[in-house]
């Protein structure tokens, strides 16, 4: 067929190629030279920024039979994914091996959740996604249970793996009876179809239903309300390098698919799911931010600030206007850098069995480690949402949108629920620099994770006070959503 | 010149970057070598930018840089003007600043956090060159607050004494007084010409006609006013200046003497086409100008610090540049402003080359006869004597006459009250500057004997600068010299700025005056300045009067040393009810019963339910499950519903 090109899905090329190099060469490089996976999956990261930013761009042409597209929207999103696998790369090296784990299997699973999200973004094809889905679910859940001696990263996985399984099973059904509907799983002829049926005001009790379970599936990835459940046993037994990556990488790539889904596969006059998701994100902000009060484990706290921040998002898709939809990429990127720096951060302290990540850890340690605690306090002001840092312009902008919309009830119970978010990220502030230490401990950073502390603070300040670069950016990324 | 426009500003920001990150642990000499360095260079360059832009036929150019702020329709660019205006502040201030760190040097150099001082004096000039360079009031309000932080933080620069501290703080509120109306005026330019750049906002207030009674530009030129007045220390806002005397004493050459205080003098010019169309707002500036000349100046009379004199001294001259833009005599304002500059930031190095020979001993009291120990201090103050005074040949003597004579001149009404209450101000100021350096530097030695062996002149870093300071007040004021002696250069290059002047203004500058009117001015000036000059000498030389028996003269002194009782006063009818309403309404009922109540109540609250959510997780995965199943069946039903509906 004349519309394969393989310059369309360039990026995902190398990431595979990559993946496969790392686990092929693996074996015969054994145990002695570590680094070397890390330096491959770097290297192939690298390559796939720059390969996102070779494909050639174009919002109506399609490849592969409909199914590829390479529009602003899909390479914002590779770039953003490869520069994370990146960060990853370079925050996790020490953490492997300070655990002893094996670094091939955990690179090459990276390079392959990576290039699964990648599919769901570049997809326009129902399966496709459902593909790329399935690639990141599995990755992730084997590296949910990569430390095999540890039963809280053993619980991890199989919870992960059972839940994820059980969604995805929801989704696919939503899928089959969107086939039955439309006889097709192109999100151009589902369009159209929808369309159609829309103008005879019957519409069909299977594409509704199959549509309503695509949102189940899609809602459980970025774990919003209901179906967050799952979010904080699995966040808080991953090894922690791994929280991070689910909870920035994996929701982002949820929410990327669910908005292409959202604004390319329904017609905009069918905007019945608004109000549900109004719902959910009101209920997801409030319970993650609620649920995050009490916490006295750093990662689970953070695992429910990332439900939180899934609710905040969610404000920017039901807004559905320029504003909320250019604040989700905005918001995207600023919460990548607050959050997989506070997770690196996190990850350098969490001691010989990544278990020292409680509260009473951090107590005293502001002025032991002023170069891991100023940065800390940095991420975490800027998820707060304080001004200056990303994360304030972000959230700004994803409330304004929800203002724009006349939405002021759903404003308004936004801001209060980023007032409470506040309480419980000072209060790891407080315990760092208000409390004595008790007792010294050792802490080695390696410079790779200091490299990638200092780059994620200088950013969160630079775009926190200059924003309008990423902000147009956005604004191209996201011109193919918005209906003249 | 665009790119290096930018670095004048950048240089000596990206000294303060150096100096307030490594500052602590580098050695001493780095410190201040980047602090010059960094300042030398900002003047360079600025000296450069002044000879290609005096080689351009342009007389304006206003440079984009990036856009700064843009949020909907608002945006703000990062943009810098370059006319004879800035260009003027441009230079004055990097060339005093440059040479006040220099001599900074030499002073500094045995007081603890000596990077902290020069990382605060590098933010300052590059504060204070943001605000002078600024293309509108956006970026001009960045830099005055700039200077505002700077001038704080320099003013407190002891904080362990109690005394500096409190200064610093008094400067900081008085300071934001004015700064609110600054900002009222600056959203008020801003919701009636939708615009912060200058030239977007002058090229629409060029189109308004002269208001005849109060209207929107007076609102805008009273309120910017008000912002001066803190700024600029002027009546009712004077008061923070004479206890900013607390920092060391560069801070008070630098920035309370010969720049910040002037950016009240600056930003009135700048905005003189609001002003020149708001007649009854420049009577405002005319009249708090010529009052507070002559009311400080009277303070100035019997204060027994040496730098508070200074101090008064320079409320006082601050006045008249205000009288000269009360006037529209803009170039004459400015041209003090740059004479004033030269010999007042020379009388505050002075006095501090005399208070570290003294070890820290301010007080006249016990000086007198300094002038066998500290001879170069002694014959470079006198040189800023006789150009503050007025005596002719120096740079005061010519910017001062033409503030006179303009005000004598002024096509406004009430302007001869303007140049009566400026003469007598003269008169009076000739008079203290005398009874300064004679109870200073002759007559008897008051100082203790036994500690005059350790009374020497200060190093040769310092004494470079007070020399170069005198030459500068004696021939800076040969560059604005009056109608009947030749050109006025000065005035030549700052007329093209003023190209929005009201037509009915130009014709009334355009009518000429005898040239005889213009020389009785002038006598008139040189016979008060002389008066007061022989007073101070029959006074202090002759009959050995000191501070401590000019008590004699009763009651008029206790008035007058305790600065008419306004601090008392300001204390009793604003300060002291704000308090007790704070304390005893504000505080102890509104916000521990109101606002802490409902604080504490929505945190409880949210405790409460963070309790109950975080229980919703049971850890067990069937639970899990159940929510999924019961989840998907509510958004199916939901979504049927709502499609049906």
């Amino acid at each position: 067929m004349s519309d394969i090109s393989f310059s369309a899905i360039l990026p995902e090329l190398i990431l595979c190629i990559f993946g496969i190099l790392v686990m092929v060469l693996g074996p015969f490089l054994g145990r002695n030279s570590r680094s070397f996976g890390g330096t491959l999956a770097l290297l192939g990261f690298a390559t796939s920024i720059v390969g996102a930013l070779l494909v050639p761009e174009s919002a109506g042409k399609l490849f592969f039979n409909g199914m590829v597209t390479t529009d602003a929207f899909s390479i914002f999103f590779r770039v953003l994914f490869a520069a994370i696998g990146v960060v990853m790369t370079l925050g996790s090296l020490n953490y492997l091996h300070r655990l002893k784990l094996p670094t091939f299997e955990y690179f090459a699973l990276l390079l392959f959740a990576s290039a699964g999200m990648n599919f769901m973004v570049l997809s326009t094809d129902l399966l496709l996604t459902f593909i790329g889905l399935e690639i990141l679910s599995i990755a992730t859940y084997v590296l949910a249970g990569i430390r095999r001696d540890d039963a809280a990263s053993n619980e991890s996985a199989i919870k992960y793996f059972f839940m994820g399984s059980f969604s995805s099973a929801i989704l696919l059904y939503g899928v089959a009876l969107i086939y039955g509907s439309a006889h097709s799983t192109s999100y151009q002829a589902i369009l159209k179809h929808a369309a159609a049926v829309n103008g005879q005001q019957q519409i069909p009790l299977l594409f509704l239903i199959g549509f309503g379970l695509i949102i189940v599936g899609f809602c459980f990835k970025v774990a919003v309300v209901p179906f967050q459940v799952w979010a904080p046993d699995v966040y808080e037994g991953a090894p922690t390098p791994i929280t991070g990556f689910l909870s920035v990488a994996s929701k982002m790539a949820g929410f990327a698919a669910l908005i292409r889904i959202l604004f390319q596969v329904l017609p905009h006059d069918l905007p019945q799911w608004v109000q549900l998701l109004v719902v959910s994100s009101i209920l997801t902000m409030w319970i993650g931010n609620l649920s995050a009060l009490t916490q006295t484990n750093i990662k689970r706290m953070l695992a429910y600030s990332s439900i939180a921040h899934a609710g905040y998002i969610l404000i920017g898709i039901v807004a559905a206007n320029q504003t909320g939809i250019t604040a989700i990429l905005y918001y995207a990127v600023a919460y990548a850098l607050m959050n997989l720096g506070a997770f690196t951060i996190i990850t350098i302290l969490s001691g010989r069995d990544d278990r020292r990540v409680t509260l009473e850890d951090y107590k005293g340690i502001g002025f032991q480690y002023p170069q891991l605690s100023f940065p800390l306090t940095i991420c975490l002001i800027s998820l707060a949402g304080i001004p200056t840092t990303a994360g304030f312009i972000g959230k700004f902008f994803l409330f304004s949108a929800a203002v724009e919309e006349k939405m002021y009830l759903l404003a308004v119970l936004a801001v209060l629920a980023a007032l409470v978010s506040v309480y419980y990220y000072l209060r790891v502030v407080v315990y760092m620099f208000m409390f004595e230490p008790d007792g010294k401990r050792e802490v080695r950073i390696h410079p790779a994770a200091g490299v990638v502390v200092l780059v994620c603070c200088l950013l969160i300040f630079w775009f926190g006070l200059f924003p309008t670069w990423l902000l147009e950016v956005s604004r191209q990324a996201v011109i193919l959503f918005l209906h003249p | 010149m665009k790119e290096l426009l930018i670095w004048i500003p950048a240089l000596p920001f990206i000294g303060f970057l150096l100096n307030g990150i490594f500052g602590r642990r580098i050695p001493k000499k780095l410190v201040h070598w980047i602090a010059c360095l960094t300042t030398g260079v900002s003047f360079l360059l600025a000296g450069i930018v002044f000879f290609r832009f005096i080689g351009q036929p342009a007389t304006e150019f206003s440079f984009q840089y990036f856009t700064w702020i843009q949020s909907g329709a608002f945006r703000a660019e990062f943009g810098l003007l370059l006319d004879p205006l800035s260009m003027v502040m441009a230079l004055v201030v990097c060339g005093v600043g440059f040479l006040i760190h220099i001599y900074s040097i030499g002073y500094m150099w045995h007081e603890g956090g000596y990077y902290r001082f020069f990382a605060y004096m590098n933010l300052f000039m590059a504060s204070m060159l943001m605000l002078v360079l600024a293309d509108n009031f956006l970026l001009m309000f960045v830099g005055w607050e700039g200077v505002g932080l700077c001038s704080y933080l320099l003013i407190g620069f002891y904080f362990e004494k109690k005394s500096a501290s409190d200064a610093g703080k008094k400067a900081f509120i008085v300071n934001r007084i004015g700064d609110f109306g600054f900002v009222l005026g600056i959203l008020l330019i801003f919701l009636n010409f939708n615009a912060l750049g200058f030239p977007e906002v002058f090229a629409q207030v060029a189109e308004l006609p002269v208001e005849a009674g109060y209207g929107l530009l007076t609102a805008i030129g009273l309120l910017l006013f008000v912002g001066a007045t803190g700024k600029s220390a002027q009546i009712p806002l004077y008061v923070w200046l004479p206890d900013a005397m607390e920092g060391p004493t560069p801070v008070s050459a630098l920035i309370h003497a010969a720049t910040m205080v002037t950016a009240g003098v600056y930003m009135v010019t700048r905005t003189y086409p609001i002003y020149t169309r708001a007649p009854e707002a420049l009577f405002w500036v005319a009249l708090v100008g010529s009052v507070t000349a002559l009311f400080a100046a009277t303070i100035g009379i019997f204060q027994r610090d040496i730098k508070r004199v200074l101090a008064y001294s320079t409320v006082s001259q601050l006045g008249y540049m205000f009288t000269a833009l009360g006037v529209m005599a803009f170039s004459a304002g400015i041209f003090h402003l740059m004479t004033h500059a030269f010999f007042k930031a020379l009388l505050f190095l002075g006095s501090g080359s005399v208070i570290l020979a003294l070890h820290h001993e301010q007080d006249m009291q016990n000086m007198g006869g300094l002038r066998k120990y500290l001879p170069v201090t002694c014959w470079t103050m006198w040189f800023g004597t006789l150009a503050i005074a007025g005596v002719p040949l120096f740079s005061g003597f010519f910017s001062k006459d033409d503030i006179l004579w303009q005000a004598f001149a002024a096509p406004v009404p009430h302007h001869l009250i303007f140049y009566i209450l400026g003469t007598v101000a003269a008169l009076i100021t000739a008079f203290y500057m005398f009874r300064l350096m004679i109870l200073t530097f002759h007559g008897r030695t008051r100082y203790p004997a036994d500690k005059l062996d350790h009374v020497h002149e200060s190093p040769r870093t310092m004494t470079t600068v007070l020399s170069v300071l005198a030459l500068l007040s004696l021939v800076g004021g040969y560059v604005g010299l009056p109608a009947w002696l030749g050109p006025n250069v000065f005035k030549h290059f700052l007329d093209p700025v003023f190209k929005y002047l009201p037509s009915e203004q130009q014709a009334a500058a355009a009518h000429h005056h005898s040239i005889n009117q213009e020389l009785m001015v002038t006598g008139i000036a040189i016979a008060v300045a002389l008066l007061g000059i022989i007073v101070a000498w029959v006074l202090y030389q002759r009959r050995h009067v000191t501070p401590e028996n000019e008590s004699s003269l009763g009651w008029l002194h206790r008035l007058i040393y305790n600065k008419y009782y306004v601090d008392e006063i300001y204390d009793a009818t604003v300060i002291h009810p704000i308090q007790r309403t704070s304390e005893s309404f504000l505080w102890k009922v509104f916000d521990v019963g109101i606002i802490d109540g409902i604080v504490n109540g929505y945190a409880t609250l949210s405790r409460a339910l963070g309790i109950f959510t975080a229980q919703l997780q049971n850890g067990l995965l069937r639970s899990y499950l159940g929510w999924v199943v019961v989840g998907s069946l509510f958004f199916v039903i939901f979504i049927l519903f709502f499609w049906s509906a």
